[in-house]
């Protein structure tokens, strides 16, 4: 279902009540997904109630909720629950939501090359370990060129090789040398001379 | 409780399979897709 959202903006996150474990070895035994699939497992499916989706087997319903750029609903489908939901139907939603990405979409090639030289940061908008070390690269004054794996399919690609199959975020690439996670003491050896 | 469209998604935040933690309010500025699906093993 991913690549036809790169470029729009988007970010999928796949919910299920299991825990992560066997979230990590579904995501393995399919290659590896690149978007988060979230672990509602402990308080056991919180979320989902809160999402008015939890059946009263355990597991929830096969739904979807697409939110604007503010958090604002715009779109449910709860869906029967061997049935696949339609892509085509939910790229319209998003194009109603954002018909000028589709547009840019449209009119750009699909960059998928990585950047080299300098500091280069593989992150995703929302894991916390990226934004700080946005924050301690901003702090040091040293300038970065930042990758989203999330809508660059080589690069989450290149993380995981980088992780021997782990998508470890942030994974810096210093010209040439690999540092995984924001390891503060390895990234400070490097550039703090 | 039901969810309607134009209501402000709720906030939450859930360990992932990629090891971090995601809280949903971090998201804002971007669209985004929660799709929930009853178990792994079966298509997302």
């Amino acid at each position: 279902m991913l690549p036809k959202f790169a470029g729009l903006n988007v970010q999928v996150l796949g919910i299920s009540v299991d825990h992560v474990p066997c979230l990590k070895a579904w995501a393995d035994s399919l290659g590896g997904i690149t978007y988060p699939l979230l672990s509602d497992f402990w308080p056991h499916g919180k979320v989902a109630k809160k999402y008015g989706v939890l059946r009263s087997e355990g597991y929830t319903e096969r739904a979807i909720f697409l939110l604007d750029a503010d958090g604002i609903i715009r779109y449910i489908d709860i869906h029967d629950i061997n049935d696949q939901p339609s892509n085509e139907v939910l790229l319209q939603e998003i194009r109603k939501i954002t018909p000028e990405r589709f547009l840019q979409k449209e009119s750009l090639p699909q960059d998928e090359t990585l950047p080299h030289g300098g500091v280069v940061m593989y992150c995703t908008q929302w894991c916390p370990d990226c934004r700080r070390a946005r924050v301690w690269l901003k702090e040091q004054n040293i300038p970065y060129t930042e990758v989203d794996i999330t809508t660059n399919f080589t690069a989450a690609r290149q993380v995981r090789s980088w992780g021997n199959g782990s998508q470890i975020t942030p994974t810096f690439d210093i010209d040439g040398k690999i540092i995984l996670d924001f390891d503060e003491a390895a990234l400070s050896k490097i550039l703090l001379k | 409780m039901k969810l309607r469209v134009g209501q402000h998604a709720p906030d939450f935040t859930l360990p992932s399979h990629l090891e971090k933690d995601l809280t949903l309010h971090d998201l804002n500025g971007k669209t985004v897709v929660m799709a929930f699906f009853p178990l792994a093993w079966t298509p997302i």
